[in-house]
């Protein structure tokens, strides 16, 4: 455990968004609680994209944790497969 | 006395909106960017991942400290495999902080997914660390993780953490609940005073040395519509909540004056006498925002849960006309006299499939979406106009002194974009 006071080192899922942001027909699936929707501003507000990164995100509460998630991201994945019909997936969690 | 009304209660009078699915909003570890502010010498450790960390470097980025009063414990690879005893190294590291640190006299441990999932007791730490460290500096835990809080859940989940340290006192005050800027909480305060109601505390405090006392004789006020489990610690204390209209607008304002001034057995005429100037100030600044804001339309995306009141004073004090009102949590108590006063045509609803809700934005293009930061821009690209929800969160907008401010909020976006459009 290391006490960060500031950091402005992103996680390795940011890396995923940016790739995923910086081709077409790309589509992300991300298996992430509530709040993690927090790095869709870097690209909306920081770098001022006009269009939301392509990025679907499974909002697991802790009620979904003590049931079957592995559903959640089935349904969200194939959610996102139907609106954004890409021509790849990537999944992450 | 009798006992308030089960505040969690969430009795559906009119019909909601409930979806799940996609949530575009911040989780409670965001609180702490206006809780550090307004807690003065708190500090707050998020037992937390990277990702915690980003964020709260991404949401509060623009401000850089030389001490700040907010950072983030990484449980590491060595934690989770189990090598190092995760408890032992928080112990290191708050001892590590609180020996650099002597200015800091609480010390909030926020919980987040990762410490939720690995099952970390923050709060057996609390205990544990308190041990070494208080009085010198008291050590309390909340969880501000986004499985468990939504964004302004965050300053109940903390608020909530205070209350048990709070003194026993069955004497007589009125406690004002909820972080709001100083300014306005000693204009809320001053006014209330001059009421003649002679305590009149605040809950959070400005400093670790002023938490105020409850009992059986505190009435409480809250301030913000998301502080549901705060109010039921509260009750455990004997308090008892004074069911009010949120102080948004001149009438919100004058609603929660006169339900306090009932409460304490202040006169009418009194009530008047006092709230005068504040409230011809305030309709005078909001009819001057009303001309250009009547009959416009507005729809609300969830993020703070302020959305249903501020949707009662759009409607009701500038004209609009609200098509959706999300909110990430409804709670139809608190918000009774809140949602009794919404337009019947207005759809509200609870929780997000933030697609579903954006294709419903589509279809019924409002003037005016108040959103998220993810969103708004987004939204601008397909040509509507977009109010940043979190301003919401962020600027002084409760009582009658700003009143025209709050109006002016959605109005500032709407007049930009008909000065681009001509």
């Amino acid at each position: 455990m290391k006490l960060h006071l500031w950091t402005y080192e992103g996680p390795p899922h940011v890396g995923a968004m940016r790739v995923a942001t910086g081709m077409k027909g790309l589509h992300y699936v991300l298996h992430a609680p509530q709040g993690d929707t927090y790095a869709d501003l870097l690209f909306t507000m920081i770098e001022r994209r006009g269009e939301r990164p392509p990025v679907t995100y499974t909002t697991f509460q802790a009620r979904d944790l003590g049931g079957d998630t592995a559903e959640l991201f089935k349904e969200a994945a194939r959610e996102a497969v139907e609106r954004f019909q890409p021509e790849a997936l990537i999944v992450g969690a | 006395m009798n006992a308030s009304p089960n505040l969690r209660h969430n009795g559906c009078d009119r019909p909601v909106l409930r979806e799940r699915g996609q949530r575009e909003v911040f989780c409670g570890l965001t609180g702490i960017i206006w809780l550090h502010r307004k807690i003065q010498d708190a500090f707050f450790l998020v037992v937390g991942s990277r990702t915690c960390a980003h964020l709260l470097q991404s949401a509060a980025g623009v401000m850089v400290f030389a001490e700040p009063r907010f950072g983030t414990a990484i449980i590491d690879d060595r934690d989770l495999a189990g090598l190092a005893d995760a408890n032992d190294e928080l112990d290191r590291v708050v001892a590590e902080l609180l020996e650099r640190r002597s200015d800091i006299k609480l010390l909030f441990l926020v919980g987040s997914c990762p410490s939720e999932v690995i099952k970390l007791d923050l709060e057996k730490a609390a205990e544990r660390l308190n041990g070494t460290h208080f009085p010198g500096t008291r050590v309390l835990a909340y969880s501000g993780s986004g499985i468990e809080t939504t964004f302004t859940d965050g300053e109940d989940t903390c608020l909530k953490s205070l209350v048990p340290t709070m003194a026993q006192d069955k004497a007589g005050q009125l406690l004002l609940v909820g972080a709001l800027p100083d300014i306005v909480e000693d204009q809320f305060v001053r006014l209330f005073r001059a009421l003649g109601i002679e305590r009149v505390a605040t809950l959070p405090p400005r400093r670790a040395s002023d938490i105020p006392c409850v009992g059986e004789g505190t009435r409480y006020l809250l301030l913000q519509p998301f502080l549901t489990e705060t109010a039921l610690a509260l009750e455990a204390r004997g308090a008892r909540h004074i069911p009010a209209l949120f102080p948004f607008g001149a009438a919100g304002s004058r609603a929660a004056v006169e339900a306090v001034a009932d409460t304490f057995g202040v006169r009418r005429d009194r009530v008047n006498q006092v709230i005068e100037g504040p409230e011809r100030r305030a309709r005078e600044a909001v009819a001057r925002q009303r001309e250009f804001l009547k009959g416009r339309t507005i729809s609300f995306l969830p993020d703070s849960q302020l959305e249903p009141p501020l949707a009662r004073f759009l409607s009701e004090e500038c004209g609009m006309e609200p098509i959706e009102i999300g909110s990430p949590y409804i709670n139809q108590k608190i918000l009774s006299a809140e949602m009794e006063r919404l337009p019947a045509s207005a759809r509200l609803s609870e929780g997000q499939d933030v697609d579903k809700q954006l294709d419903r934005v589509r279809a019924d293009r409002p003037d005016l979406t108040v959103c998220g930061l993810g969103l708004a821009n987004p939204l601008e690209a397909e040509g509507l106009t977009t109010k940043w929800a979190i301003e919401l969160v962020f600027s002084p907008i409760h009582g009658f002194e700003q009143a025209g401010d709050l109006a002016e909020l959605f109005a500032r976006p709407l007049r930009r974009a008909e000065r681009l459009s001509l």
